[in-house]
């Protein structure tokens, strides 16, 4: 476990204020934030690049803050993976493990973590003749094979295109609840954060502002400047007639997005149409469902009715005319259809 | 008819690479065979050794310690690093017959530090240790500047990801940052290198003798006139050129 205490860091004109974070054994912990918010900072500052002027980092119980990189543990894969060039991609799983183990088991372990990551058929290859997902995979495994305390990633999926980067993020996940480590991940992207993190740091000038599972975040209106108005809901996928069903809880989403397993769903709030209870509305939604207004609040230029059904709770945006033509109100019962190509998912293969 | 900037700028550059070039094809195409036979002789060839050697000594001597001034300057801030870095380039802008009256007055063997010096056997006055020095003094910035832009070039974040798999300060230097920069540490040995051989200035008032090379070109140009001193200067012409292709040549596309 990992514990980050009372921590303070000055660098200039910026500083990190009174951080407190604590990553338990196996947790995918994701630091989420704009630009200029202190991620990297942070994380430089648990792996010991940065000394900080107050506070204490924890590992296992043993207090690190004073120690030299090198003797914390945990191992680090930066933006855009830096391996190291002048060697092959077997030396560069290789580095850490060579500093400890015999050249036998060395061999021998890293043909082990190469099989996992599937990249055995590379280790003999030079880094700049692999591709954006290939670097990751070897930036990981270089990263995993010193079984760290924990593995801590700065934007590793930012210097990679759009339609690579849902993959990516698949095979991140996959990895993880393959192996089971602890990871530390810095992203500006909430998705990503969504998709990822068993929880969510949400980390603005230098302070982390909450700290939370999706789920409690995603309620919580101070999060969303952070998550932005988006329905997000995580749930499992399978395919289904040719369209994929999306099981959250007890309600199914039909999806026009190719997907199976763990997913994300996205949902913008105007993608959400109202109807009275009663009628079936005649329209193509796929998706139609009843569903009771929580609350109802004026967020200029429009009104944000929050809705729940089977325990999911959804946001939509309505108009001043249509909240009056239709009657919403509080505690009123409506019923809600949604397109099933505004059903966005993560990860997935577009429609 | 219409002049665009890269026909125009082509005339102007094929007049740069004329004027460097024909120099030196003047310089070949002049040599006359009998004469190199006639004046290359021991003298010659003892001055080449002597030169050779006094700038290898010296561009070793500044690898050794420019290596450690140079990382320290690349990845450390402290106040007056800006100042420090322009009083390491100051020796580019002292003009060499100066370079070589400072070495003088600062490490002869009177002088306190050169007292110091003498008592190890390392005498500058009319040395080969003189030439070594005054080769040193003045190719340093060259040396050093390579150095720092080859530690600059390197991504911090190969280091830290070093570090943090395990390894020590020292071993990420060693396995990290020197080979990554080795392109940089052979194109500043090459440049030193070539600045020392070519020095002339700084060594005719620290050692006049023993002749190196560079000297004896000059002597021989006073005494002898131009026909000798460029039969003189052919094999330190090829020597350069065939070291300074074959270095750069090696080290193209490995970048």
């Amino acid at each position: 476990m990992i514990e980050v205490r009372n921590l303070r860091v000055n660098l200039g004109d910026f500083s990190l204020e009174d951080i407190n974070l604590s990553v338990h054994d196996g947790e995918y912990l994701v630091v989420m934030g704009p630009t200029g918010a202190g991620k990297t900072l942070l994380l430089r500052t648990i792996l010991g690049f940065i000394e900080p002027s107050e506070g204490k980092i924890i590992i296992d119980g043993r207090d690190v803050t004073k120690l030299p990189p090198e003797m914390r543990g945990l191992s680090y894969v930066p933006q855009e993976y830096a391996l190291f060039p002048h060697m092959s991609v077997f030396d560069n799983i290789a580095f850490g493990l060579k500093l400890r183990k015999s050249s036998a088991e060395v061999r021998e372990r890293v043909k082990e973590i190469s099989e996992i990551l599937k990249i055995s058929h590379l280790l003999g290859r030079k880094p700049i003749n692999l591709s954006g997902g290939e670097r990751q995979r070897v930036a990981l495994a270089r990263a995993l094979i010193i079984e760290p305390k924990a593995v801590l990633m700065d934007e590793p999926l930012s210097a990679v295109h759009r339609s690579l980067r849902e993959e990516l993020q698949a095979f991140l996940k996959e990895i993880h609840s393959k192996l089971g480590f602890t990871a530390i991940h810095v992203t500006h992207d909430h998705l990503e954060a969504s998709y990822l993190g068993d929880r969510i740091a949400l980390i603005s000038g230098g302070k982390v502002v909450r700290i939370g599972r999706l789920e409690e975040l995603r309620d919580d209106p101070e999060a969303l400047d952070f998550m932005g108005p988006e329905n997000i809901l995580r749930g499992k996928a399978e395919r289904k007639e040719g369209f994929t069903v999306v099981r959250v809880n007890d309600i199914e989403f039909i999806s026009a997005y190719e997907s199976e397993g763990d997913v994300l769903v996205i949902l913008r709030p105007e993608d959400i149409f109202l109807h009275p209870l009663g009628e079936l509305p005649k329209i193509s939604a796929r998706n139609i469902i009843e569903a009771q207004v929580l609350t109802v609040k004026y967020r200029p230029p429009v009104y944000e009715v929050l809705l729940e059904s089977s325990g999911v709770k959804l946001r939509s945006f309505l108009t001043k005319q249509a909240l009056e033509e239709l009657d919403v109100r509080e505690g009123r019962r409506v019923l809600i259809s949604m397109k099933a190509s505004a059903l966005k998912i993560l990860p997935s293969v577009r429609p | 008819m219409r002049l665009n900037i890269f026909k125009a700028f082509s005339i102007f550059g094929a007049l740069l690479t004329l004027f460097l070039l024909i120099p030196m094809i003047s310089f070949i195409i002049g040599i006359d065979p009998g004469d190199v036979v006639k004046y290359v002789d021991d003298a010659v060839l003892n001055a080449l050794i002597i030169g050779m050697s006094a700038s290898l000594l010296s561009t070793l001597f500044l690898l050794i310690l420019g290596i450690p001034l140079s990382y320290f300057l690349a990845r450390r801030e402290f106040p007056g690093k800006e100042f420090l870095k322009a009083l390491i380039d100051l020796p580019l802008a002292i003009p060499h017959g100066v370079a070589g009256i400072m070495l003088l007055i600062a490490y002869n063997s009177r002088a306190p530090v050169g007292l110091l010096l003498s008592k190890v056997g390392l005498v500058i006055e009319d040395s080969f240790y003189g030439i070594v020095v005054a080769m040193a003094f003045v190719s340093a910035p060259i040396m050093i500047g390579s150095l720092i832009d080859g530690f600059n070039s390197i991504d911090l974040n190969l280091e830290y990801v070093a570090r943090s798999l395990g390894a020590s300060e020292w071993r990420t230097f060693i396995e990290v940052t020197l080979p990554l920069s080795l392109r940089f540490i052979i194109t500043g040995s090459l440049l030193s290198w070539g600045r020392g051989i070519s020095e002339v200035g700084a060594i005719l008032i620290v050692a006049y003798y023993p002749k190196s090379i560079n000297v004896l070109i000059m002597d021989r140009f006073w005494t002898h006139g131009l026909r000798a001193a460029s039969a003189t200067a052919f094999p330190l012409f090829l020597i350069s050129i065939a070291i300074f292709m074959m270095v750069r040549f090696s080290w193209r596309g490995r970048g």
